[in-house]
């Protein structure tokens, strides 16, 4: 079989997966659809942010942007992980605790103010649509390479398929596509990994040589 | 006690949790990793200039490890002060 079959058949099979999921795991009430009637085990809520972490703003962008920007590029990369530093540590906690389902619902309830809670809104709009552009870029790359159409096609073809998945499942079926995506990533993330180590060192874990490798 | 009291004594612990261990965040990321990259270069660890581990390995692994140490110290602050989820 060629390359392209393949592409297709395991293409179509992880769609599958995620829309089976979201079949499976449809929400049923509001609970359900915003944390999941909070059922989820911690070590699948994990790994659900893990693919988060490392979707396709990662997976494509910041991988571009290191090896474009050289060690300037790794300010980004610390900042977008640290951010889940202070999230874990100033929000997430919280947001539990006064069992609101949206950052802006807990900073109004919290400040006892309406004002402050259109500017969270606005800041929760304004980052999900930065995110949101990226991810939704590298979703638009990934699907014009594979099905060989423009872009802006394979930007809504993906949105097309995200929003199916994620207004029928909820975040039940977001967390449980996300895991599955987590274990599809971190095996996409090792293969070219192991396979640029053996061929500039001849040794799967990469290792430093002691000299700088230029690409150039 | 009162459990007025209980609660400022929990929160007040809770502060000072953050405030270590975000201060431990600002140090392997900004300092570290940026403002002192240069000088930490000249140290070099199996071969890597440990300014450039710090910015690109260091500081991811020690947020990770930070965010199991506050989930870990929290529920044990939760039981103490019986504010535990049932």
């Amino acid at each position: 079989m060629d390359i392209l079959t393949w592409t297709w058949i395991i293409v179509g099979a992880s769609f599958a997966l995620y829309i089976g999921i979201a079949i499976w795991a449809k929400a049923k009430t509001t609970g359900d659809f915003y944390v999941a009637a909070k059922q989820i085990h911690p070590v699948l809520n994990g790994m659900a942010t893990g693919a988060d972490w490392m979707s396709a703003a990662s997976f494509i962008s910041m991988a571009g942007l290191i090896s474009f920007m050289g060690r300037d590029g790794s300010m980004y990369l610390m900042g977008w992980t640290g951010g889940y530093v202070l999230l874990a540590m100033l929000l997430a906690p919280y947001l539990r605790k006064y069992g609101k389902y949206t950052v802006p619902m807990f900073v109004g309830e919290r400040y006892y103010s309406q004002t402050a809670r259109v500017v969270a809104l606005i800041c929760a709009i304004f980052v999900s649509f930065t995110y949101v552009a990226g991810q939704m870029r590298g979703v638009g790359i990934v699907f014009s390479r594979f099905l060989e159409v423009p872009i802006n096609t394979g930007v809504i073809i993906g949105m097309c398929i995200v929003f199916f998945y994620a207004v029928l499942g909820g975040m039940k079926g977001i967390t449980y596509t996300q895991v599955a995506q987590y274990c599809v990533l971190i095996v996409a993330y090792m293969i070219p990994a192991i396979f640029i180590s053996i061929m500039l060192t001849g040794n799967p874990a990469a290792r430093s040589t002691g000299r700088r490798i230029s690409f150039r | 006690m009162v459990d007025n009291e209980r609660y400022e004594a929990y929160w007040k612990h809770n502060k000072t949790y953050i405030i270590v261990l975000l201060s431990i965040w600002f140090a392997v990321s900004y300092l570290f990793g940026i403002l002192m990259a240069d000088q930490l270069d000249s140290i070099k660890i199996a071969g890597f200039p440990l300014g450039f581990w710090f910015a690109n390995q260091g500081s991811e692994v020690i947020f990770v490890i930070l965010i199991a140490v506050y989930v870990k110290m929290m529920n044990s602050l939760d039981i103490k002060y019986d504010v535990h989820e049932k």
